[in-house]
C-alpha cells in the first residue's frame, strides 16, 4: 500500500522543477523515501529529485513501487490549495487518491511502460564552485536575450558565464570572495543551451545556494535543494549535456 | 543489427541503378539481419507492416520542419530555405543534423529495432497530443542517430525513401539471399495470396518451402485478384477457349474481396486497401444475409438506382471512396449491390485450385440472389450468335461488355495473374485501340502559352514488371480539363525529383523527373515503332522500342499503383493484334 501525506509546498517544488524537462514523469515509492529522474525528449537535460520520508508527516509504504504520473493533473490539484496546506496521497488500485481539506480528487496512473526509465549518466567533476543561485540567476538573465547558449568558466580565482552573438555581449564574472566554495584544479569552460539552464535556476528557491561543477565540453552538474525541511531537505541534481563550440 | 548497417546498404544502393546490382546488395543486408529480417523488409518499403495494414506516420512535412526547428535553433523559415535548396526532407535533416553542436547525455543504441519500435510508436500515436509526441519521438531519434541515419530515417517516416525497388526486386533478393533453388514461381504465388513480403521472408530464411508451396487465400488477408486477358472477338475468344468456355456480364463497378472469419467482416479492394470502411453497408448487409464461419468471395460491386433497379456508373461508386462522413445518406441515396463471381475460401478450406465450373457449383449452393448480393449473370455456350446476343445484352443493361471463363479442369484461381483462363471482350474493342492503358508519369514538360504556369505534356510509361522498370511510351497532352491541367502541379508538387529514378528508361529527358506513382489511364489511336521511346526496346524493331500515337487521358487511377500499370508485355501484345486486323 500507498500512503502518505505531503506539504503543498514541497509538492510544488517537486512537480514545478520536473516540469522543467518533463510532462510525465515515473516516481519510485520506496521503503524509505521516494526518487525520481526525468529526462527531456532529446535527452539534453535531466532532472534527479530524492524526497526523503523524513519530510513527509505519514509516509506508508510496504513494499518498493513505481507509480507513472501526469504531471498537469497534479498541478491542478495542487492549484485547488493554499500554500500552507498539506495533503494526503492514496494510492487505491490504478489510480492515485488525493485529499485536501473538503476535496477528495483522483487521478489514473499512467502505464509504467509508456514512461522511459532514463538511463543516468556517471558524470564526475573535482572541480566546482558552490554560489547563491540569485547571483547566477542574473548572470543568465542578462545572457537570454543575446544568445542561446551560455559559456560557463571556472578557474582559481573566479567563475564567469558568458554569452556572445555577432551584436552583443553579455558576461558576469563572480570572484573567488562572492563564491561560497570553490575548487578549481586548473582552468575549464564549456557551452550549454541556456534555455533548459534558465528553466531550472527559476525553479530553485532565491535564497538556496547551489553547488556547479562540470569539465570542458562535459555535461554540467547541478545540485541544490528543495522545499522545506529542517534537518532534511529534498535533495536535487540536475544534469544538462554540452553544446560544442563551433 | 544496428541500424547505421541498413543506412551504410541504403547509400550503396543509391548509386547504383543496375537492378542486379541492387538485388545483391538487399541479398547481403538480409543475410545479416538475423531477427531483424522481417522488420527491414518493412522498412526498405519505408513502411512498418504490409500495405493492407494501412500503417502511417500520420507526420506532414511541417512537423518535420518544426522539429527540426526545436533542436537546431534554425528558425522555420531558415530550415524551409534550406529544404528549397535540396528539394528533400532527408537531406535537409542531414544538414541540420552535422550542424548540431548539442551534445545528449546519453545515446541511445541506434538498433534497427529500436529504430523500427520507436516509428511504430510514431506512427501509433494519435489524439491531440499526437503532434507533440510525435516531435519529440523525432527529436529523440534525432539526438541518437548520425547525420546519414537519420536522413534516411526523415524518409522512411515522410514517405519519400525512394530506393528504386519494387516487391518483385525485393523478393528476388530474398530468394538469392536464402535459397539456392529456384523457387520464384512458389513464391510469386505465395506472395500473390498473401502479399506481405516479411511472411515471405521468414519462410524463406526458415527454408519452409512446403509452406510456401501450399500458401493460399487467408481470410481476413487480402490477396491479388486474378485477372483477365483480352481479344478483339468472340470468335478468337471461342478458339482460344477451345469452346470450352462460360461467359459472365462484366459489371462496370469496383472490384471487390469480401472476407469474412468468425464475426469480422473486411473489404478490400484491388489495391489491397482496406474499404471496409467506405463500405460500411456491404458489410452490414452480408452480416444480416448469411452464415458462414470463414469465406472469401471475390466480386464487383456496383452502385443502382433503388428506384429502378437500373444500374448506374461507375463514377458513382467511387464518390463513396474516400469518404468517412455522411456514407449512411450515401448508401441510401446510392445503394450497392455486389455482383459475386468466385469465392476462394469457405468454411477453412480453400477451394482456389478447384476447377471454375466447381467454383461456380459452390457459390449457387450457398447464395440466394437478393438486393445486395447477387451470382453474375452467366451463360454456358460456344455458340457465337448465343454469345453475342448475350454481350449485346449485357450492354443494355449498363455493363462494360462479357469476361470468357474457361471450363476445363485446370481453370484454377490465379491470384494476381493476367492469364488466358479469363478473357474479357468489351464494346470499344471494335474501335481504335483495342482497349484503354494505364500508364505511369514519369515526367512532365512545362507548358507554354495558354498552359504557363502548368505542364504542356507528361511523358507516360508502360510497366515493365520482368526487369521491374518503368520504359517511356508516349507524351501526353490531350484529354486534361482547364481544372485538372492547372491542378497538376500541386498534385505533382511532392513526387518531383532532382535526377532520373533508378527504375526509369528513357531517352527523352523531361523538363522535371516525376517519381513514378501516378497511374493514368490513357486511350490512343495506333501503337507504332518509334526510336524515341524505350518501350519493348529492340523487341520488335532494332534500336526502336514502341510508342502510342495521339494519346489522350481518361482518368487518373489513383486505385492504381506504378506496378499495376499495363506491361511492357500486354503492349507488345496489343501491337502485334493491331497488326493482324490491319
Amino acid at each position: 500500500m500507498i500512503r502518505m501525506n505531503i506539504s503543498i509546498k514541497n509538492l510544488k517544488d517537486i512537480v514545478d522543477m520536473l516540469g522543467t524537462v518533463v510532462t510525465e514523469a515515473k516516481f519510485k515509492i520506496g521503503i524509505n523515501g521516494i526518487s525520481v529522474n526525468a529526462v527531456d525528449p532529446a535527452h539534453v537535460a535531466m532532472v534527479s529529485l530524492e524526497v526523503p520520508k523524513s519530510i513527509l508527516s505519514e509516509y506508508d509504504v510496504d513494499s518498493e513501487e513505481e507509480i507513472s504520473l501526469d504531471l498537469e493533473k497534479v498541478k491542478s490539484i495542487i492549484k485547488l490549495s493554499s500554500s500552507n496546506d498539506s495533503l494526503t496521497i492514496t494510492k487505491d488500485k490504478d489510480k492515485l487518491k488525493f485529499e485536501i481539506g473538503t476535496i477528495i480528487k483522483s487521478i489514473s496512473l499512467l502505464d509504467n511502460d509508456q514512461i522511459t526509465t532514463p538511463r543516468v549518466p556517471q558524470v564526475a567533476s573535482d572541480d566546482y564552485a558552490v554560489m547563491p543561485k540569485s547571483e547566477f540567476e542574473k548572470g543568465l538573465r542578462a545572457a537570454e536575450d543575446v544568445s542561446d547558449a551560455i559559456r560557463l568558466t571556472l578557474t582559481a580565482d573566479n567563475f564567469s558565464a558568458k554569452s556572445t552573438s555577432d551584436a552583443d555581449e553579455s558576461e558576469m564574472i563572480l570572484p573567488k570572495d562572492l563564491l561560497k566554495e570553490l575548487v578549481c584544479n586548473g582552468a575549464i569552460k564549456s557551452s550549454y543551451p541556456l534555455e533548459y539552464l534558465l528553466k531550472l535556476v527559476k525553479s530553485i528557491s532565491s535564497n538556496e545556494d547551489i553547488k556547479i561543477s562540470f569539465k570542458s565540453d562535459y555535461p554540467l552538474n547541478i545540485e541544490f535543494s528543495l522545499g522545506s525541511g529542517t534537518s532534511e531537505r529534498i535533495k536535487g541534481r540536475f544534469l544538462l549535456a554540452p553544446r560544442m563550440e563551433s | 543489427m544496428l541500424f547505421s548497417e541498413i543506412t551504410a546498404k541504403f547509400m550503396e544502393m543509391e548509386k547504383t541503378t543496375k537492378r542486379l546490382e541492387l538485388t545483391d546488395i538487399l541479398a547481403s543486408l538480409f543475410k545479416d539481419a538475423g531477427d531483424d529480417l522481417k522488420n527491414i523488409t518493412y522498412l526498405i518499403q519505408g513502411k512498418l507492416a504490409p500495405d493492407y495494414e494501412n500503417t502511417e506516420f500520420g507526420i506532414s512535412d511541417k512537423i518535420i520542419i518544426k522539429a527540426l526547428s526545436n533542436i537546431s535553433s534554425l528558425s522555420e523559415e531558415e530550415i524551409n530555405k534550406i529544404l528549397y535548396k535540396n528539394g528533400d526532407l532527408g537531406t535537409t535533416a542531414y544538414e541540420i543534423g552535422s550542424k548540431i553542436r548539442q551534445r545528449p547525455l546519453f545515446k541511445e543504441n541506434l538498433t534497427v529495432k529500436y529504430v523500427y519500435d520507436n516509428l511504430t510508436l510514431l506512427a501509433r500515436s494519435s489524439g491531440h497530443e499526437s503532434t507533440k509526441t510525435k516531435i519529440n519521438i523525432y527529436k529523440n531519434l534525432l539526438m541518437d542517430s548520425s547525420p546519414d541515419d537519420i536522413k534516411y530515417i526523415t524518409r522512411i517516416i515522410t514517405g519519400k525513401l525512394r530506393l528504386g525497388v519494387a516487391n518483385s526486386t525485393i523478393l528476388d533478393s530474398l530468394v538469392l539471399a536464402f535459397s539456392d533453388k529456384d523457387y520464384s514461381d512458389a513464391i510469386e504465388t505465395a506472395y500473390n495470396f498473401h502479399p506481405d513480403i516479411g511472411y515471405i521472408a521468414l519462410l524463406l530464411k526458415n527454408n519452409d518451402i512446403e509452406r510456401i508451396k501450399n500458401t493460399g487465400p487467408d481470410p481476413l488477408i487480402p490477396f491479388k485478384v486474378m485477372l483477365a486477358e483480352r481479344l478483339k472477338s468472340i470468335k478468337d475468344i471461342n478458339e482460344k477457349m477451345n469452346h470450352n468456355s462460360a461467359y459472365e456480364y462484366k459489371y462496370d463497378g469496383l472490384r471487390t474481396e469480401l472476407h469474412k472469419k468468425g464475426d469480422v467482416i473486411k473489404i478490400f479492394s484491388r489495391g489491397l486497401e482496406e474499404t471496409t470502411m467506405n463500405f460500411p453497408d456491404i458489410q452490414k448487409n452480408f452480416k444480416d444475409s448469411y452464415k458462414f464461419d470463414s469465406i472469401i468471395i471475390d466480386g464487383e460491386s456496383v452502385p443502382y438506382n433503388p428506384d429502378t433497379g437500373e444500374l448506374y456508373p461507375f463514377q458513382m461508386v467511387s464518390q463513396r471512396r474516400g469518404r468517412k462522413y455522411g456514407i449512411t445518406e450515401i448508401s441510401k441515396e446510392i445503394p450497392i449491390v455486389m455482383f459475386i463471381f468466385d469465392i476462394l475460401y469457405l468454411n477453412g478450406k480453400s477451394l482456389v485450385n478447384l476447377p471454375y465450373p466447381e467454383r461456380r457449383k459452390i457459390l449457387e449452393d450457398n447464395f440466394n440472389d437478393n438486393d445486395y448480393f447477387k451470382l453474375a449473370t452467366r451463360i454456358v455456350s460456344d455458340d457465337e450468335n448465343i454469345i453475342n446476343k448475350f454481350f449485346e445484352e449485357s450492354i443494355e443493361n449498363g455493363c462494360e461488355g462479357i469476361v470468357a471463363k474457361n471450363t476445363s479442369d485446370e481453370s484454377v484461381y490465379r491470384a494476381g495473374a493476367r492469364g488466358w483462363l479469363w478473357i474479357k471482350f468489351k464494346r470499344d474493342y471494335e474501335k481504335e485501340l483495342a482497349d484503354s492503358m494505364d500508364l505511369v508519369v514519369i515526367g512532365a514538360f512545362n507548358g507554354h502559352g495558354r498552359r504557363t504556369g502548368a505542364y504542356g505534356a507528361l511523358l507516360m510509361a508502360s510497366y515493365n514488371d520482368e526487369n521491374d522498370t518503368f520504359e517511356s511510351f508516349t507524351k501526353l497532352g490531350t484529354g486534361f480539363t482547364d481544372e485538372l491541367l492547372f491542378s497538376l502541379p500541386e498534385m505533382f508538387s511532392d513526387k518531383i525529383v532532382m535526377k532520373k529514378p533508378a527504375r526509369v528508361n528513357t531517352k527523352i529527358v523531361p523538363d522535371v523527373w516525376i517519381y513514378p506513382e501516378i497511374v493514368m489511364e490513357i486511350n490512343g489511336a495506333e501503337i507504332t515503332v518509334s526510336p524515341a521511346h524505350k518501350c519493348a526496346y529492340n523487341l520488335i524493331e532494332k534500336d526502336s522500342g514502341l510508342a502510342l500515337r495521339f494519346p489522350r487521358l481518361v482518368k487518373i487511377r489513383n486505385d492504381k499503383k506504378p506496378e499495376d500499370a499495363t506491361t511492357t508485355k500486354e503492349i507488345v501484345e496489343l501491337f502485334k493484334m493491331q497488326k493482324k486486323t490491319k
